[in-house]
């Protein structure tokens, strides 16, 4: 369970301010909101990157700013994140991104058993083939995959993808996301996607999280988000057809 | 006064990480692969630079010596001032001075790329240190390592007088063996390994702090590399001074 009670974090030109939100274990929550509204500043700051001036970022019912970083470490062992980027390390190839977060945590790791892991990963995101591939040798949606193999190798609790189809064509944006709604469907974990654009994700998601300018504007279910009479909430909802 | 704040929060910043990094050698057991990987790329990154540039340092070297001591003393005493100088000074001067502008800037424009792709925000929030994965491997080869290329740099500057003095000065292979020997002291090839293990703790030090801390955006990435270089060139003369003071003045 992810809840933020009151989280402010002051930048020159952009920030959080007074940020509350409960996202139930094992939902589907879509963090929505335009570019600049906050985020990625909110993922970062929920993923234990950016301390916020004041408030508490709860991980089942943990203040993860208010433990030391060997706890803070272990309760980030819940998480797989895909970051907007990818984030993959390019001096590495497939099969050492993929299997990076167990290898250095449990160095004495037998090679058959990562290497069944991580073929069991790959497979799970449909790719083959590509293990001994360097990540500049592999296209975009490729590329996002991997990284989603990697967020998962750990068996996360909570999973998070920080606009996960930004920047692909919509063909691959679509096998993208169908691969993470099955993949919640499959595993039932918590899974928060940050999202500029929920037309793919609004007929699987259970919680949305409207933020603007740094606030929250809407925190709740998905039905009663479609009923919330906001002018910013309303064009989400049409912009997703379902006006 | 901001100049002078900026300063101190740095210097500050900076000791912190050391402490860090030093903490993290407790892991250097666990990361011995990572650490023997960086120990071939810092070779293999600064080995053919160091050499060349000594060859000719050690050429100008014995030319200049010879040019000032014509009619004062013996050319005899071309190669011990040499030697002499060499080891307790140019060799590990010339590996610091390499060191910050091939071996930091690689690091910290490495380091800083990773930094601008969120790669390192991923390796924290995979639970791994980036100190300890990123940082401390490069910094414990840099230690290991740059004691090794001192004594290459130092010989190929001897060479490199050596081949001058015996083609141009007049002077033969047993006269300089023989002025190599004067005044030879075994310390003197410590005390200069001694400062060359600093200046690689050091540059490398600095070269992953500037990386790992750069800011968001291409222009990051370039100011990283260019603070690592400038500041750990800075730091290699500043941190000669001091240990030539503590290590052969007394």
């Amino acid at each position: 369970m992810v809840k933020l009670e009151n989280v402010t974090k002051r930048f020159n030109d952009a920030g959080l301010y007074g940020i509350d939100a409960h996202l139930p274990k094992n939902g589907f929550c879509t963090v929505i909101g335009r570019s600049g509204a906050g985020k990625s500043l909110l993922l970062r700051t929920i993923l234990g990157l950016i301390k916020p001036d004041s408030g508490r970022v709860l991980i089942d019912d943990t203040d993860i700013y208010n433990v030391k970083y060997k706890k803070l470490k272990s309760i980030r062992s819940k998480f797989g994140v895909l970051f907007q980027n990818n984030a993959l390390l390019d001096s590495m190839n497939v099969f050492e991104n993929v299997s990076l977060p167990v290898s250095y945590r449990n160095p004495d790791i037998s090679q058959n058993d990562l290497k069944d892991m991580v073929a069991d990963k790959l497979r799970v995101t449909y790719l083959s083939n590509v293990s001994e591939k360097y990540v500049n040798q592999l296209s975009g949606g490729m590329q996002k995959r991997v990284a989603i193999a990697r967020a998962l190798i750990t068996d996360p609790e909570i999973l998070f993808y920080d606009e996960p189809i930004t920047g692909l064509d919509p063909l691959t944006a679509e096998g993208i996301i169908d691969l993470i709604r099955n993949l919640h469907s499959e595993i039932k974990k918590t899974t928060i996607v940050i999202t500029h654009d929920m037309r793919g994700f609004i007929d699987f998601t259970d919680y949305v999280m409207l933020i603007d300018e740094g606030r929250t504007l809407f925190c709740g279910t998905k039905e009663d988000f479609m009923d919330f009479d906001n002018i910013i909430a309303r064009a989400y909802v049409k912009m997703a057809g379902k006006i | 006064m901001n100049y002078l704040k900026s300063f101190t929060l740095t210097t500050g910043e900076i000791t912190l990480f050391i402490l860090r990094v030093l903490k993290s050698f407790r892991m250097a057991f666990k990361n011995w692969k990572l650490i023997v990987y960086h120990m071939f790329e810092i070779s293999q990154e600064s080995i053919l630079i160091l050499v060349f540039a000594s060859l000719f340092m050690g050429m100008v070297s014995a030319y200049q010596i010879a040019y000032q001591m014509r009619d004062v003393l013996p050319m005899l005493y071309v190669s011990t001032i040499v030697t002499q100088a060499v080891l307790i000074e140019i060799g590990p001067i010339i590996t610091g001075i390499g060191f910050s502008g091939k071996v930091s800037s690689q690091i910290s424009a490495e380091l800083s790329s990773m930094k601008v792709t969120d790669q390192i925000d991923a390796l924290e929030v995979m639970s791994i240190d980036p100190i300890e994965y990123l940082v401390m491997p490069r910094v414990a080869a840099a230690v290991l390592i740059i004691p090794f290329l001192t004594l290459i740099t130092e010989f190929s500057i001897v060479f490199g007088s050596y081949l001058i003095s015996i083609a141009a000065l007049d002077i033969t292979s047993n006269m300089f063996i023989e002025g190599s020997k004067k005044n030879f002291e075994m310390f003197q090839v410590f005390g200069g390994l001694i400062k060359s293990l600093m200046f690689g703790f050091f540059t490398v030090i600095l070269s992953c702090y500037f990386g790992i801390t750069a800011k968001t955006g291409a222009k990051a990435v370039g100011r990283a590399t260019t603070l690592s270089v400038t500041v750990s060139a800075i730091a290699v003369v500043v941190l000669d001074y001091i240990f030539t003071r503590m290590l052969f003045l007394w």
